[in-house]
């Protein structure tokens, strides 16, 4: 076996592929060729490097994006039609202005030729064999022209279909009434494919023409003015009817089970909320929402997001919030966090559709030094409160929960392929942490995992995929917590009398 | 595993059917895998999000197209390979962006693992940004294969799948471009061994 023929069964050789009769030619000539025997090894080498590329963890929000860009889509014919209706009638309108100035240039050529022919005399021989002469009306016509104005008026006529047929055959109809009559017949007459008149018309004025989608109109008591040109009124956007009366958004009341809709999957940056509460009534007042709800709802939500330091350090966090269509053009606030609620990092809006994501860029001056407790924990993550002010058009808003300040350790040496089998012989990394193993279970088994700030992930407790409140506050009560709501915020925290963790792993296998 | 892909049959078809929460849980069961292969393809985070997203976009509109029996997941990556292929060749015609430079493994802004030593942690680094250039680097038909097989962790029958190609064109392209990338690392073969 010649070394080009080894090289070439490098690949077959290290996946199996050979021939026993070929393996063992191919194990016989690398161990005595050194060259080959080193090619072998360095490729070993540069796959077991390639092997060493650890997978990347899926953004958080990627399948909350892809809906709203399937949301998005759904409104395309509506804003294909938006899109193309207006170069469509441009592109109309552009036809009909050419229409228009093709009537009209002959015109302006044969016009500006005939001083030089010194006639107004108008003969066949001069437009060809379609050529018509003109006739007496059109002849009397143009004498009338020539002392009539030469007015805006003419050019009306060809460029007339393009006109909205109001003000175009307003003006058209009262130019055949009044003086204007000569003016307006020969623009008929052109438009009809007859011989222009022989009186040396002038075409100056307005190029009326060019603007056929103004209108134009004589006014009463101006009969033979010039037509008077009117802005196009602008009509006021409607304003959107007025929202429905709002939903209380009660702690008590039934999650997405009885409202069909799905918890959205955790994310690594926010996964810790919960169904706020009556809000405090100053909110009402801040957004205007006051008289607008239905008994004693809220006015706002707010939702406990952790980033960790390094999205902090980076100012880009990317905060999710769990509730599909929970809030329609609501307030956010972020505030550096529970003891420090003055502090607001970053204010931005909630749109209806968008609200599962919140990309916040956190300016250089955010004041970052509020923070510094937290950071100074190198293992914590900071905490802060995510204050959604305004409409809720969901007022089942459920959320998911998700630990705090369970780092990396606290999750322990949990195998991601455990988590998530397959997909790679790079999905065995130990040490995931905590957003990943949830992620994974969660988007695995349409089960979250439930587990409170510092509790073990190994007795975490599942939640089953449309599970709803008093299923959270029954498995937080197996791990011995329980929920308190204060201020618009539910918290967890260990119950008076903590229950044995449940000896199941927090972990949903298939 | 009979359950998992029983409950995936279910999920498609009720997303056949135009249930969008369903199509939810298979981003989810998906997103990640899909994520990796856009990542691999084209070396820079933001764009393979968008590829992602691209990818499960098509899905979702192609989907009552999908043949029932068949392996979903096949389906869906060769859906994926697609969108990859078309972006990479939309980028091709127009320049890159100064951030896919900065937006390497290497250069992550993931903190570093506490446990190794910070000697350690940069020549892993080091080898990760190495290795990531050196499969960006290699021709299209052959990248799309060795990301697959050795990333993504697809069969041969898998990759032709995927791709369209029969299993022994698969078999060819991926002996290539391991050699192809053998060749371009060797002279960090120092640092690959050092891990």
């Amino acid at each position: 076996m010649r070394c080009d023929d080894v090289i070439e069964l490098f690949s077959r050789y290290r996946d199996g592929e050979l021939a026993p009769a070929d393996r063992r030619a191919f194990e016989a000539h690398l161990e005595t060729c050194d060259r080959c025997r080193e090619g072998f090894a360095a490729l070993e080498s540069v796959l077991a490097g390639v092997r060493h590329l650890q997978p990347e963890p899926a953004p958080p929000g990627l399948a909350a994006t892809v809906r709203a860009r399937l949301e998005a889509r759904t409104d395309r014919p509506r804003a294909v039609l938006l899109r193309w209706a207006m170069p469509v009638a441009a592109a109309v309108l552009l036809v009909v202005i050419a229409f228009g100035v093709f009537q009209v240039m002959p015109e302006r050529a044969r016009l500006a030729q005939q001083p030089a022919l010194g006639t107004d005399r108008y003969t066949a021989a001069d437009k060809g064999p379609t050529a018509r002469p003109p006739s007496k009306q059109t002849e009397a016509a143009s004498e009338r022209g020539r002392e009539a104005r030469p007015a805006v008026g003419v050019i009306t006529g060809p460029v007339a279909p393009s006109e909205p047929p109001g003000a175009g055959e307003l003006s058209t109809r009262r130019a055949a009434k009044d003086e204007w009559a000569g003016a307006g017949r020969i623009a008929e007459s052109g438009a009809l494919g007859a011989p222009p008149p022989s009186a040396p018309l002038t075409l100056a004025g307005k190029p009326k023409a060019a603007e056929p989608t103004r209108k134009y109109t004589v006014r009463e008591g101006e009969p033979g003015g010039a037509p008077s040109y009117r802005a196009p009124v602008e009509r006021p956007v409607s304003p959107l009817p007025p929202r429905p009366a709002m939903t209380p958004l009660a702690p008590s009341s039934a999650g997405p089970a009885a409202q069909g809709k799905e918890p959205a999957n955790s994310e690594a940056a926010a996964v810790r909320s919960v169904p706020g509460r009556a809000a405090p009534e100053e909110a009402a007042s801040d957004t205007g929402l006051a008289g607008r709800r239905r008994g004693r709802g809220p006015a706002s939500v707010t939702v406990t997001a952790e980033a960790s330091k390094r999205q902090l350090a980076f100012g880009n966090l990317t905060l999710q919030v769990k509730s599909d269509e929970a809030v329609d053009n609501a307030e956010v606030l972020l505030r550096a966090g529970r003891d420090k609620p003055e502090v607001v990092l970053w204010q931005g809006r909630l749109e209806k559709g968008t609200a599962n994501n919140l990309d916040v860029q956190l300016a250089p001056t955010a004041p970052l030094d509020a923070l510094q407790p937290e950071r100074a924990s190198t293992q914590e993550a900071a905490r802060q409160e995510l204050v959604i002010r305004g409409p809720h058009l969901n007022s089942q808003a459920y959320y998911v929960f998700a630990p705090s300040g369970a780092g990396s350790r606290q999750v322990g040496p949990m195998s991601r392929a455990a988590a998530k089998p397959g997909h790679g012989k790079e999905g065995k990394r130990a040490g995931a942490t905590w957003d990943e193993v949830l992620q994974n279970v969660a988007s695995d088994a349409g089960v979250y995992v439930l587990a409170p700030a510092g509790f073990p992930a190994s007795q975490a407790t599942n939640l089953p995929a449309r599970a709803d409140q008093r299923a959270v506050e029954k498995a937080l009560g197996e791990m011995g917590y329980g929920l308190r709501a204060e201020r618009g915020a539910l918290t967890i925290e260990p119950a008076a009398r903590p229950a044995a963790p449940p000896g199941r792993a927090g972990r949903s296998r298939r | 595993m009979q359950d998992t892909l029983a409950a995936e049959n279910l999920l498609v078809e009720r997303c056949q059917q135009g249930d969008t929460v369903a199509f939810d849980q298979l981003v989810e069961r998906h997103g990640e895998w899909v994520y990796n292969l856009a990542y691999r393809m084209v070396g820079d985070r933001d764009e393979a999000y968008d590829m992602a997203q691209e990818a499960f976009v098509r899905a979702f509109r192609a989907i009552k197209r999908f043949r029932r029996g068949s392996s979903f997941s096949t389906w869906l990556y060769r859906v994926t390979t697609n969108a990859c292929l078309d972006e990479i060749k939309r980028r091709r015609r127009r320049p890159a962006p100064a951030s896919s430079l900065l937006d390497a493994d290497g250069l992550s802004p993931d903190p570093p693992d506490p446990s190794p030593q910070v000697e350690d942690h940069v020549a892993s680094l080091e080898r990760r940004e190495v290795v990531r250039r050196a499969i960006a680097a290699l021709p299209l038909h052959h990248r799309l294969p060795l990301v697959l097989y050795e990333l993504q962790g697809c069969s041969y029958e898998e990759i032709a799948a995927i791709t369209g190609a029969n299993v022994g064109t698969v078999k060819s392209r991926l002996n290539r471009a391991r050699l192809a990338l053998k060749e371009a690392l060797e002279p960090h073969l120092e640092l690959l061994r050092g891990g």
